[in-house]
């Protein structure tokens, strides 16, 4: 196949073939790579910090593992241009979860997976390990589901609310990350606490 | 107990109390309410026991699930080499007005990404992402191939092999070092079905995850402008145009949809590089 080499965009040798698409010019001040290395570090830091967190939030909220790993990835990919447009830093754990939160969501429903999952993931999770023995382990694993079950009866607002305080949100960070009232937080725990209670007898 | 309260009728409730566990300041009324009734103040801590069990058992499961950090913090550190520089990226020939327009713009995608995440994702995060190439790296190359013999049924369009050295300099050339296998189509920005040639400036490393707008997706676009050009419902030259333009707008354009379709997920058309 003789080629002519029809190029779309402009040659490398400047001989303009083609070149029929600007190229984007990177208009930006003196340090800023400097700058970039160092928010690169510090995603890179909080990657470290939040990624096993926020992927088991991302799990309980009914994504699978593969999903999870992409929605973490976009997650720190906006905190980059969050950092970078200089915006501000105060409690960048609730960003983040805030962040993968609504990206969870939109992955799901992208995935037509919005149907209603245990809040703490899969109901035929792995049984647990540890226990003494296959009684043991029996009695741990039905326990398990009864608390499953007991939270898969509750809204997913109140689910939420549960995956969040487990990886150690605070209520007032959780009211952020959901765009509910601190009231309505304390509600929510409340009712789970209680189906748990229940759930235990 | 409830005749020994002052300033209510009433116990405080549950979630009264866990606020004011959680160090949040209770109003007056249920500092009152606590003062008169002290055996209530300890009431969170028996449910209390219950999610605490609960959170370690989840904990269990869950981090038995949760994949090695490796190969993820790889991929992140990759696409944020990539990425830097492409933030504030304007075009050099638009007026001064419209570039500080279009910087705006993207400051406030990062506004409405942290204000509703159902907002999608900027041009400039796309290729912050790896889902788009550099196009001063790979503007898109063709050969003389026509729409005669591309859409020949009989002789299927066989794109040079692309060797190891080759591959591995392309690698190289878009700050990846250590390509994962498999995880990553070594692609024809231009297809070879529509013309598209085995040359540096037609190829880069596209990611099958790290963003919806994946190799999936561009091989559905890519099958999809070739049964158009073949059809006569765009001029060959159109679809060139379109996926080396912006693969992702040329997507959205053909399939007439913002977000990848979701029978697109895991589409395959070409061989991943390993």
């Amino acid at each position: 196949m003789s080629l002519r080499n029809a190029w779309f965009g402009p040659a490398p040798g400047g001989d303009g073939t083609v070149a029929s698409l600007p190229i984007p010019v990177v208009s930006r001040p003196s340090g800023a790579a400097s700058d970039d290395a160092a928010i690169q570090a510090e995603v890179t830091a909080l990657f470290a910090e939040f990624r096993t967190p926020l992927l088991r939030y991302l799990l309980s909220i009914g994504l699978g593992v593969a999903d999870s790993e992409d929605v973490v990835q976009e997650t720190f990919l906006a905190l980059f241009r969050h950092l970078r447009l200089g915006r501000p830093r105060t409690n960048l754990k609730g960003w983040l979860f805030r962040t993968a939160h609504n990206l969870g969501l939109k992955s799901r429903r992208l995935a037509g997976r919005a149907r209603r999952r245990s809040a703490i993931g899969p109901a035929s999770g792995p049984i647990l390990d540890g226990a003494p023995d296959p009684e043991e382990r029996l009695s741990q694993r039905q326990r398990y589901e009864a608390m499953c079950a007991a939270l898969d009866a509750l809204p997913a607002r109140v689910r939420n609310c549960v995956s969040l305080r487990a990886e150690g949100l605070r209520y007032r960070e959780i009211a952020l990350v959901l765009s509910i009232s601190l009231g309505t937080v304390s509600n929510c725990m409340r009712r789970a606490a209680v189906a748990l209670e229940r759930a235990h007898e | 107990m409830r005749a020994t309260m002052r300033g209510s009728d009433r116990h405080p409730s549950d979630a009264e109390l866990r606020l004011r566990a959680e160090g949040e300041p209770p109003d007056r009324r249920t500092r009152e309410q606590l003062a008169g009734c002290p055996e209530r103040q300890a009431r969170p801590a028996r449910t209390e026991d219950a999610l605490e069990d609960f959170f370690a058992v989840r904990r269990r499961i869950l981090d038995r699930t949760v994949p090695a950090p490796g190969p993820a913090r790889e991929r992140l550190r990759s696409a944020l080499a990539q990425g830097a520089g492409s933030v504030t990226r304007a075009p050099s020939h638009l007026p001064a007005a419209l570039a500080a327009a279009a910087l705006a713009l993207a400051a406030a995608t990062g506004a409405v990404l942290w204000h509703d995440g159902d907002n999608a994702l900027a041009r400039d995060s796309l290729a912050a992402a790896g889902a788009v190439p550099d196009p001063a790296m790979t503007p898109g190359a063709t050969g003389a191939a026509g729409l005669a013999e591309l859409c020949a049924p009989a002789k299927p369009v066989v794109p040079a092999a692309i060797d190891r050295e080759m591959a591995l300099r392309i690698f190289r050339n878009h700050g990846i070092a250590n390509p994962e296998p498999l995880a990553y189509e070594l692609d024809h920005l231009v297809p070879p079905e529509l013309g598209g040639i085995t040359a540096a400036e037609n190829l880069w490393p596209q990611a099958y995850r790290g963003t919806v707008w994946n190799a999936h997706a561009k091989d559905a676009l890519e099958d999809r402008l070739l049964r158009r050009a073949c059809s006569g419902e765009v001029s060959l030259q159109a679809a060139q145009n379109d996926i080396a333009r912006h693969w992702v707008d040329a997507y959205r354009k053909h399939f007439r949809t913002a977000e990848p379709l979701v029978e697109h997920a895991a589409f395959l058309k070409d061989r991943p590089w390993q």
